[in-house]
């Protein structure tokens, strides 16, 4: 063998080096170190274990299990043991892996060195320790309440799990702020709207789906986005086959639609007329629940057209005032008047309606955002839930049902730890002006009760009701996920101070001042959530069990453990302490050490009252039981017991304690807003964009004009907005799979970003399928792939969200960089939708409240 | 054995000055005067790479630091879409881009074999090239000292070690990365770099190697 570049290594020339250049490597730079000998043969795939876990991928919130081999994930699968989605698993869950091992997240906390902040302002990242990105947050916390304004500081939460107390609601209460703001107006306020109004409860309901012979999905698509995707993509085909009946409500075909025996194609925003014909249809056909709702005296049905009825002609049940509601509202209701407006013709309102009467009281009245996060849908939102109450499916076995879930310890009160400046500030007017005379944001009855997210930027731009100055973000991208991304990008660029707290750089992170790299919420952390579903509620827990590549930490335990140790440094040692004292091993009675000690027992203590035996009976829990921590951490999930149908039948927590078709539980609420400014109900609808809902009316669903921006001359189509199936909330974009497999979307496109138009339309128009266009509202514009699209009404347009990330990684977006140029995959529909609320809720609008129009671009 | 040991020690330097130009750009770049030493290195390995790494002092001195350190983060580093992802995985298994996969456990199992593991304190992917040649470099300490210790069987394990790692991982991703280095570096240090590194790992792969084990072979036939 001729050894011609070995024999050109002359001696002679490797003598002549140096013994300083030979020897200069002995440095402690080197990257590897003494392991553990190992044979160094791979093992077997089956030598690897499954390891309980969850997925935060939506609000499902599934109960999981991880394929674990030699420390890396391989495989996702449903935990079998949770009695809400069992085994069954989503497309979604599977991209997390993708997620966990993205060579684009962030690696380690980095600083801005740029004080300018904007979109093509280069922030100018420099790495940093952890030590140095967690001490610049707490001189800035320290620097607020020196000058006397710690309610300067907020907190934005977006994806959470079941510890998120702590970093959410009390840093900001002992620092003294009243600033926590989460994304739950921009997910699903006004949906919850109408079921507190009707039957007191401010939540996500459950539907009993197997044993239901109906559903109607009305502005949800349960087959790909909204809750339990995991046990619907499963149970529904299941459910189907026995010969249950299935209807959709929706503008656009949606996978639900595809596989119903009935499809609505509602105009968009006109969700109101059509309950409100079908709430009419089942009276004056007398199809409503003798046994929940109650009867005539005499029962002869008094429910005719265009005929008011005497109230004391009715003994009602279980509910309030469905004869003030047909005087009030329903009588002229009839599906021929409700046709030329919803679009959907009377024979098909009054055919779904004598099928739902047929299965009542076994009728899921299944609903989504898509017929209540408008500018006027709340009335929408009480209307179609009232339709569960006519029926008598509510808490009703095959029905509409709440839940049942585990009796927890919340984090402990921080009063104690609060200083007199806290005290002083923690109660001052939120940021996100909730409760101002025109945002009434009802949560839970209350005048300003619920979070108004996307008013933030709003205020934050108009420092009103004062300049917010230090924010610490984590699992949030308002700048992308809240319609009118611009202000967005505003407000953040004028912020004084930024931390945000994410696995991946994103949008918000453009505008941040440190990055503080997060733990994704598999495997690299403790996590746990709950969520209910197929009757029962379950609660997830998932252990670390693979050591995050990067340096990477989790943001609400790890980093407030960092915090509090930061700003006891700088002389403020209140967190600290709170974190110390509140949160020790509950078997050992011992004080946290270090950050993931910390992580440990607020996992432990959150969840002591399930995995604790005499806890558990003590605080009367149900269901699965544990013998201890252990055993808890090695199921990995509990299940609730069997739900108690029936159980809130005239034991509401409204006024009446009934189920309120006239809400006297809205009436009072809306008279606490009144008398907080001293005007009347009447001056509260209109200065929440509901002038003619007046009178009565405001107390019961009625047919609310759908307020939509753009004037239709200019702006002739109606846009859809709904999400892509493998989104995972606008964080999936850069994995591989979400852009190969866009296309499960029907209609969508591999690796772009598409607007859906009716044939008829682009024919009309000139415009063919493929071309680039540009889609313009009032808001803003953005250019897509047109794609011609058969299932969708003339005259709508749809777009899923998902994509159009400017920011985010190699395959999220086209071309992103930190300085300029960069270029976004597709559009962004929040860069089109206008910055609107539905005000009764806070809830910002996604559906039905924009209008856009198409051009070649 | 002492002209192996010799060549075998300027292996071993070349491999961790090598390293060091995907570690974080800092002051030890210069103080420690990694590109000409280097360049001292290769010039007694490779003229074609010696040649490249001529470049690389003058680029330093006059692109400076901090240039040279924006131009790491983009190109390694981000936060801003990678344009040279430094791991091994992201060319050996295109299809997924992703960190972490079946190559990288390859590796791990190659470094687990040699007793070895990525440093603990790198808060990074096992297969990022700085780790690879830090790798190689130890392997070669390793084989050096057993070969001086008369540690015949161990030393012919690291030799093997290194072959496999040199002909299953660096060979097979070094070129597409340079590739994408000098498509994306925007400083003549990388570019330099990329150069560096991809005809010294082709001369390992396509000659040294082969060379040191016959010439390993040969002193352990000699000797024992």
């Amino acid at each position: 063998m001729k050894l011609s570049r070995r024999s050109f290594l002359k001696v002679s020339a490797a003598t002549g080096i140096g013994a300083a250049v030979l020897s200069g490597c002995a440095g402690t730079r080197v990257a590897v170190q003494d392991g553990p000998q190992a044979d160094g043969r791979p093992r077997a795939l089956a030598q690897g274990e499954w390891k309980p876990a969850g997925c935060a991928g939506c609000t499902s919130w599934c109960s999981k299990e991880a394929y674990v081999l030699d420390g890396r994930v391989l495989k996702i699968r449903g935990n079998a043991r949770s009695k809400v989605n069992g085994s069954a698993s989503c497309s979604r869950s599977h991209l997390i892996i993708q997620m966990l091992y993205d060579p684009d997240r962030m690696k380690q906390p980095m600083k801005r060195t740029n004080p300018n902040k904007g979109r093509n302002e280069d922030p100018g990242w420099e790495p940093i320790t952890w030590d140095e990105a967690v001490g610049m947050l707490a001189d800035k916390i320290v620097e607020l309440r020196e000058n006397g304004e710690p309610h300067k500081f907020a907190t934005f939460r977006g994806r959470y799990t079941n510890v998120n107390d702590i970093v959410y609601s009390r840093l900001p209460q002992v620092v003294g702020s009243p600033n926590n703001i989460s994304h739950s107006s921009i997910c699903a306020e006004a949906e919850k709207f109408g079921p507190y109004y009707t039957q007191g409860f401010w939540g996500y309901r459950d539907y009993d789906l197997e044993r239901t012979k109906f559903t109607l999905a009305w502005g949800v698509d349960p087959l790909c986005s909204f809750r339990q995707v995991s046990y619907y993509t499963s149970a529904m085909g299941r459910q189907l086959e026995r010969g249950m009946k299935m209807a959709t409500i929706d503008p656009k075909f949606s996978n639900t639609a595809a596989k119903s025996q009935e499809w609505l194609p509602v105009v968009p925003g006109e969700d109101d007329a059509l309950a409100l014909a079908m709430a009419h249809e089942i009276l004056v056909t007398g199809g409503w629940s003798k046994e929940f709702v109650g009867d005539f005296t005499d029962g002869r049905n008094r429910f005719v057209v265009g005929q008011d009825v005497p109230e004391n002609s009715f003994n009602e049940v279980h509910t309030n005032g469905v004869v003030k509601w047909w005087n009030i509202e329903l009588k002229n209701r009839t599906p021929e008047w409700a046709e030329p407006i919803s679009g959907v013709p009377a024979a098909q309102i009054r055919r779904v309606v004598a099928d739902m009467i047929e299965a009542a009281p076994y009728v899921v009245v299944m609903m989504g955002g898509g017929n209540n996060m408008q500018t006027r849908g709340a009335y929408s939102s009480i209307a179609v839930h009232a339709l569960s109450g006519l029926l008598g499916s509510n808490d009703h076995e095959g029905g509409v049902i709440l839940g049942r879930g585990a009796s927890l310890n919340s984090a402990p009160s921080a009063g104690d730890y609060q200083d007199q400046l806290a005290k002083d500030n923690v109660g001052r007017q939120k940021i996100d002006q909730r409760g101002y005379k025109n945002m009434p944001a009802l949560n839970s009855g209350r005048s300003g009760g619920g979070v108004v997210t996307n008013r933030t930027a709003d205020a934050m731009l108009a420092k009103d009701p004062y300049e917010l100055k230090v924010v610490l973000a984590y699992w949030s991208n308002f700048a992308y996920s809240a319609p009118g991304t611009q202000r967005w990008e505003e407000a953040l660029s004028q912020l004084d101070f930024l931390a945000h707290a994410v696995p991946n750089y994103s949008e918000v992170s453009h505008f941040a001042d440190v990055l503080l790299p997060s733990t994704f919420h598999l495997g690299e952390q403790m996590s746990a959530l709950s969520q209910k579903g197929n009757t029962h509620t379950h609660v997830w827990i998932g252990d670390r069990f693979i050591e995050p590549v990067f340096d990477c930490k989790n943001p609400e335990t790890e980093v407030m453990w960092m915090l509090g140790e930061a700003l006891a440094e700088r002389g403020f040692d209140n967190w600290h302490r709170y974190l110390r004292d509140n949160f020790k091993d509950p078997e050992t009675g011992r004080e946290a050490t270090n950050p993931r000690e910390f992580e440990l027992y607020v996992l432990k203590n959150r969840h002591f009252p399930l995995w604790d035996p005499s806890e558990f009976a003590s605080r009367n829990n149900h269901g699965d039981s544990f013998t201890g921590w252990e055993d808890f951490l090695a199921k990995g999930c509990w299940s609730s017991g069997d739900y108690n149908y029936k159980g809130r039948w005239s034991n509401m927590p409204t006024e009446t304690k009934k189920f309120e078709f006239y809400s006297e539980t809205l009436k009072k609420a809306l008279q606490g807003h009144a008398d907080r400014y001293n005007i009347s109900i009447d001056e509260v609808m209109r200065e929440a964009n509901y002038p003619d809902s007046t009178g009565e009316k405001a107390f019961v669903a009625h047919y609310v004009e759908s307020d939509v921006a753009g004037d239709p001359r200019q702006y002739p189509f109606y846009f859809i907005d709904s999400k892509k199936i493998l989104a995972r909330e606008g964080r999936s974009a850069n994995t591989g799979y979400f852009q190969e497999f866009s296309d499960v979307d029907q209609g969508d496109i591999k690796w772009g970003d598409c607007v859906k138009m009716n044939p008829e339309d682009a024919a009309r128009l000139g415009l063919q399928d493929g071309e680039i266009v540009r889609v313009t509202s009032p808001t803003g514009s953005i250019e897509t792939t047109l794609k011609t699209w058969i299932a969708l009404r003339p005259g709508t347009v749809h777009k899923n969200f998902g994509q159009g990330h400017w920011a985010f990684g190699r395959n999220a977006a086209e071309v992103f960089t930190t300085t300029t140029g960069q270029v976004a995959r597709g559009g962004n529909n929040n860069d089109i939708i206008q910055a609107e609320f539905e005000r009764l809720s806070g809830s910002t609008v996604y559906y039905g409240s924009t209008r856009v129009r198409v051009e070649r671009a | 054995m002492k002209d192996f040991v010799l060549r075998e020690n300027v292996r071993h330097s070349t491999y961790y000055y090598l390293a060091r130009l995907f570690d974080l750009p800092d002051a030890f770049l210069e103080e420690e005067q990694i590109p000409t030493k280097l360049h001292q290195v290769l010039e007694a390995v490779s003229p074609e790479a010696a040649e490249h790494a001529a470049k690389l002092a003058p680029a330093l001195a006059e692109e400076g630091l901090d240039k040279i350190r924006r131009d790491h983060m983009k190109l390694f580093f981000g936060p801003s879409q990678l344009l040279a992802p430094p791991y091994g995985s992201v060319y050996l298994e295109p299809e997924k881009r992703e960190i972490m996969g079946a190559s990288t456990q390859d590796a791990q199992r190659l470094y687990a074999e040699a007793g070895l593991q990525k440093d603990e304190a790198l808060k990074d992917a096992p297969d990022h090239i700085r780790v690879e040649l830090d790798f190689m470099h130890v392997l070669i300490a390793r084989t050096v000292a057993a070969c001086e210790a008369g540690n015949w069987q161990e030393a012919e394990k690291y030799v093997n070690i290194q072959l496999m790692f040199l002909q299953n991982h660096l060979s097979r991703w070094v070129t597409p990365f340079a590739k994408v280095i000098r498509t994306g570096a925007a400083t003549q240090f990388y570019n330099a770099a990329a150069l560096v590194l991809e005809s010294f790992i082709k001369q390992e792969f396509l000659e040294d190697g082969a060379a040191m084990l016959e010439e390993f072979s040969t002193l352990r036939a000699d000797i024992t």
